[in-house]
């Protein structure tokens, strides 16, 4: 079907979007969240293709299958690490100790698709949301609610809207939506608030 | 009471070494040892600094919640918390017959539970020791590492546990933390699509399950003075069996065997396991030291989980897993195996077990059944166990009159092998410590022996395949000669 979005029959969609993060921490569900509003839209999209949505609380070795069949993947993940409201960049398979934590990376996934398939991972690519709180309990900041929706729009018209991986220049893309597209974005502003 | 290396005569001089755990809430490991002055062993103890806090969460809670609560205590074996709970509540609300399609559910669920945990502990978290070597380099010495020297069996490794978390997945509604099981049955059944999705690999699973029988036989065989003796020591068995003596890892009645196989107690209703079991007590630790009253302290502990299981058990009901216990029980002649990396072995068989119940399950049509409830007259307490993948698991409650719980104890099988896990660690510490000095191959040794029972405190601790712990050598005056500590990251730090 097409623009179906299969979180249950498993199969193989070209476009796979994982997402994760403990829902019940804060900005953490930044992830989870992105997922669950994008079912949303999808269905007035059909020319976003067949997309799969994923989500866990975690990245773990096993995710690695899951990138089987695939044409792309984007990864999504709060951050407290990145610039609001949110960086998109691309992902090439790296070893790294992740692996021995709650918290392995999407890298790490990748590094294990290629050791156990023999192959390259699908082209992958990595949303960061810009996070500031993380409790357990705390509902979504309303900083991070504002970058969420920023991310949503973007991917709209970037990410969902291209088809290969050569209509993607990273950077430029994400810079040009900030910028052009009137999402003024004050971002010493929101820093402020945030602190 | 107080066992062989458990403390040391001159302790109360000895400095007590005060551990500053990561993270209290989800457990930490910790292992100290002391030693005189020719560094001979005088102490070893396996701490679990485990705050125990869901028996008070519980409390105070309407008992339908309670299923779902509990599979927070575990990341690797939410499902067990989660059918355990439900096993007891079921007896709470009159319902300790479930309906063929509930009770059918279920079992696929839990076998699944099994199949996925098999398959992480025993590629994730113990093939790197195995194939590598105990002292082997660091660095590859984890399922990444397994997937670049070994890319097929860390496949069929991570295949298998995704599998398991599809079965997991389609029965329970998630992954993790499924909301299916539910005092009295269950709220949804398989669709026949879920179904066909489940049965187009379930024979790659076999046979992948069947290959992993294969690999660790194949170790045994080819190093029994290792396989054999490491952190081997006596001790009795228990487990739930089926009427009939077979293996049944979802429900059944309460079996013990003494350290020579012969039967101590059998076919006991686990709703009087108070009767059988006390928990001992110990200020050094958090953990209880359950052991079988009939027997007391000194005799009466023993060990739960695969090595247990498939010795307790008269037989497994497939066809593959049964030839698999029979070679297994023939490399033993008679006599039960003793040997901690044993089982390894034992818990392969099991997960070839799973594997084929699985199947089996999958071609009965109970599974699209619609009635999943059952009810009945309604009582104040419940106990619920099952064989969760590392033993025996009993969940408790009391429910009052308002559907609140005012009382609820858990026996997790990592309580029920403490005693055995600690005399693991004693052993290894005896046999390659003493009078060494300690290096990060040493701290390994200690990690295989706990490993081969129970990764929980990994998985509690949030580590796959790394424990944070530390190993702190005293002499007889309480001085600190060495201390190695192993963080979360699996860096250790001199």
């Amino acid at each position: 079907m097409p623009n179906a979005l299969m979180t249950a029959n498993r199969l193989a969609a070209p476009t796979l979007i994982f997402g994760w993060g403990n829902p019940s921490r804060g900005d953490d569900a930044l992830g989870p969240l992105f997922l669950e509003r994008l079912e949303t839209l999808a269905g007035a999209h059909p020319e976003w293709g067949e997309i799969e949505c994923l989500t866990d609380f975690q990245l773990q070795v096993e995710h690695a299958l899951d990138l089987r069949g695939r044409a792309r993947v984007l990864f999504v993940d709060a951050s407290v690490n990145t610039p609001a409201p949110f960086t998109f960049s691309r992902l090439q398979a790296a070893r790294n100790a992740s692996f021995t934590t709650h918290a392995m990376t999407p890298e790490a996934v990748l590094q294990v698709y290629q050791d156990i398939e023999g192959r390259h991972p699908p082209p992958s690519w990595l949303l960061s949301i810009r996070a500031y709180q993380f409790e357990l309990g705390d509902s979504l900041s309303t900083l991070a609610q504002e970058n969420l929706t920023v991310a949503l729009m973007w991917a709209e018209k970037s990410f969902l809207a291209c088809q290969t991986a050569a209509e993607l220049p990273a950077r430029q893309n994400r810079e040009q939506f900030l910028e052009t597209d009137g999402y003024r974005f004050h971002r010493d502003r929101r820093e402020q608030k945030a602190q | 009471m107080t066992f062989e290396l458990e403390t040391a005569a001159q302790a109360d001089k000895l400095r007590r070494v005060a551990i500053d755990p990561i993270s209290r809430v989800e457990g930490h490991g910790k292992v100290t040892l002391l030693l005189d002055e020719d560094n001979k062993v005088h102490q070893v103890r396996l701490h679990i600094v485990e705050f125990r806090g869901f028996e008070r969460f519980i409390q105070g809670r309407p008992y339908w919640e309670v299923p779902v609560m509990v599979q927070r205590l575990c990341g690797i074996c939410p499902v067990s918390h989660h059918i355990a709970a439900s096993k007891a509540l079921d007896v709470v609300v009159g319902a300790r017959q479930l309906t063929p399609a509930a009770e059918k559910i279920r079992r696929l669920m839990h076998y699944g539970q099994i199949l996925q945990s098999h398959a992480l502990h025993f590629y994730y978290l113990s093939t790197p020791d195995l194939l590598f070597g105990f002292d082997s380099e660091v660095a590859k010495r984890n399922i990444v590492g397994i997937a670049a020297a070994y890319p097929d069996i860390a496949r069929q490794g991570i295949s298998l546990r995704k599998f398991g978390q599809e079965v997991i997945r389609v029965t329970a509604g998630k992954r993790i933390h499924g909301t299916s099981s539910v005092p009295g049955g269950v709220n949804k059944s398989l669709t026949r699509d879920e179904r066909d999705f489940l049965l187009k690999d379930v024979a790659q699973m076999i046979a992948w399950s069947h290959e992993a029988v294969r690999i660790i036989k194949q170790l045994h065989q080819s190093n029994p003075a290792l396989y054999d003796h490491f952190g081997a020591f006596r001790s009795n068995f228990m487990s739930i069996v089926a009427p009939d003596g077979a293996m049944d890892l979802y429900h059944g009645a309460l079996r013990a065997r003494d350290a020579d196989g012969r039967i101590l107690f059998d076919q006991v209703d686990y709703q009087d396991y108070e009767q059988l079991i006390t928990e001992e007590v110990k200020p050094w630790s958090y953990m209880k030291f359950p052991f079988l009253q009939q027997l007391g302290p000194e005799h009466g502990w023993y060990k739960v989980g695969p090595l247990a299981r498939v010795q307790n058990c008269d037989r497994i009901p497939t066809p593959l897993a049964e030839a698999e216990r029979k070679e297994f029980v023939t490399y033993g002649q008679g006599k039960p195996l003793h040997a901690t990396l044993a089982y390894h072995w034992a818990r392969m068989i099991e997960m070839l077990f799973a594997a084929e119940t699985i199947k089996e399950l999958l071609h009965d049509d109970d599974l699209q059944g619609t009635d999943l409830m059952r009810t009945g007259e309604r009582r104040k307490e419940g106990i619920g166990v099952i064989e969760a993948p590392r033993g025996t698991l009993f969940h408790h409650y009391r429910v009052g009159d308002n559907d609140l719980v005012t009382m609820a104890n858990l026996i997790v099988s990592t309580t029920n092998n403490n005693q055995a896990m600690n005399t693991a660690v004693r052993e290894v510490a005896k046999k390659y410590l003493s009078g060494h000095e300690i290096t990060e191959g040493l701290l390994n040794h200690i990690e295989v022996a706990i490993r081969a029972f129970d990764p929980c405190l990994s998985c509690a601790t949030h580590a796959l395949g790394q424990m944070p712990l530390e190993v702190t050598l005293e002499d007889c005056t309480g001085q600190l000669i060495d201390k190695v500590t192993r963080d979360a990251h699996g860096i250790c730090h001199a």
